[in-house]
């Protein structure tokens, strides 16, 4: 039995399955479509939520207050959901894969997530501030003092940034750092 | 003019001289080229999940994945670097866009260096037998990161420094660096200090 690693790998016993080239289109067809109906599904469902959402929100006076939180999450937290769901699903590789070697490819995914977390993450942010002004609107049915109505959610709102925009921040600095030694990497030539 | 019906647009016929016939211009489609790459690097496809996925069961979706975006890629064929090259390049970016995916495993993967200093313990590599244990092998690669996972890889596939550097994208002098490194550190790992 041979101790040479490269024989070892080469001899290593697989059960890939061989796909004929209609197989790998019916399969490709079928995934872009799933996408397509998902997508389209999600994007129809939350726009009605969001469009019943609003007409409920146009006549808040008679509305109960938990109804409009009520609504207000669901809308954030369903546009939320077709995003995330979209994201997993974009599988797809870039037309230009085939041309960018595994390098650069690599050093483009890295960077991407950087820059996404290089910036300043309004959505999230956003999305505390709407649970801050939700709280606000079921709080207020209960004739809340002023430090019960501002001051508390102001306080929670306020960790809420102070410990995502850190976490944000951590993440960005490990991805440079990743960055940097795939640079480093390419120049190595000791 | 109105397209019969069941009439189904294909992919559009590309004039390419592939690697099995360098002096031969002749018109190929995509499914021909699929074909082609499938049937002399199907193993080295199937070897490839291997290395990339660690549980069984996802190793299928992975293979998948790979032979959707290498069917895909060749409406892009144009003959420009090898077939070899191609195919290798978008199963390795398919692959490492795969791992990247992997939020929670990916940040453990570490360098071959970093791998290297730690302490051996997944044992000397060998079986019973004394045999260089493929497991332990595929243990030792599943912790690398894309890069140096993929150039171990290619170097396991027996590929020649120009090839490597072609689809890693670094300078063939860089990749001797590499491999250099790559066999004192399986020597260490699996032939406690012997080099195969």
């Amino acid at each position: 039995m041979s101790d040479d690693p490269k024989q070892v790998w080469q001899n290593l016993k697989t059960q890939g399955g061989k796909m004929s080239a209609q197989e790998i289109r019916a399969k490709a067809e079928r995934f872009d479509k799933q996408m397509r109906l998902d997508l389209t599904g999600g994007i129809v469902a939350v726009s009605v939520l969001t469009v019943w959402a609003l007409f409920g929100l146009a006549t808040v006076r008679e509305a109960p207050a938990e109804i409009c939180a009520v609504l207000v999450v669901a809308v954030i937290l369903g546009w939320i959901a077709v995003l995330i769901q979209h994201q997993r699903r974009s599988r797809n590789l870039p037309d230009d894969a085939p041309l960018t070697t595994c390098l650069q490819f690599y050093r483009r995914e890295v960077q991407r997530r950087h820059d996404h977390f290089a910036k300043t993450p309004w959505l999230f942010l956003a999305i505390i501030a709407a649970a801050g002004l939700q709280y606000g609107i079921v709080i207020r049915g209960y004739n809340p003092s002023p430090l019960n109505a501002f001051l508390y959610p102001a306080i929670l709102v306020l960790l809420a940034f102070a410990v995502v925009l850190p976490l944000w921040r951590r993440e960005a600095r490990k991805l440079r750092r990743e960055i940097d030694a795939l640079d480093a990497f390419e120049r190595d030539e000791s | 003019m109105r397209r019969p019906a069941g009439f189904v647009k294909s992919n559009s016929k590309k004039s390419v001289t592939t690697s099995a016939q360098p002096q031969t211009i002749r018109t190929v489609n995509v499914d021909d080229l699929y074909r082609e790459a499938s049937a002399v690097y199907e193993a080295a496809l199937d070897r490839l999940v291997y290395a990339y996925e660690a549980d069984p069961g996802k190793r299928a979706d992975l293979l998948q994945e790979i032979h959707i975006a290498l069917w895909r890629s060749f409406g892009k064929f144009e003959a420009r670097c090898s077939l070899r090259t191609w195919v290798y390049r978008v199963a390795h970016n398919a692959a490492a866009s795969y791992v990247t995916r992997q939020r929670r495993n990916s940040r453990s993967l570490v360098s071959l260096e970093e791998l290297d200093s730690f302490p051996n313990v997944l044992g000397s590599g060998y079986d019973s037998d004394n045999r260089l244990d493929t497991e332990r092998l595929l243990q030792f690669i599943h912790r690398l990161k894309p890069l140096d996972r993929q150039l171990m890889l290619l170097y396991l596939e027996d590929m020649d420094a120009a090839s490597i550097a072609e689809i890693i994208g670094i300078s063939i002098n860089n990749v001797r660096t590499q491999i250099h490194r790559i066999k004192k550190v399986l020597a260490r790992r699996f032939h406690g200090g012997r080099q195969p």
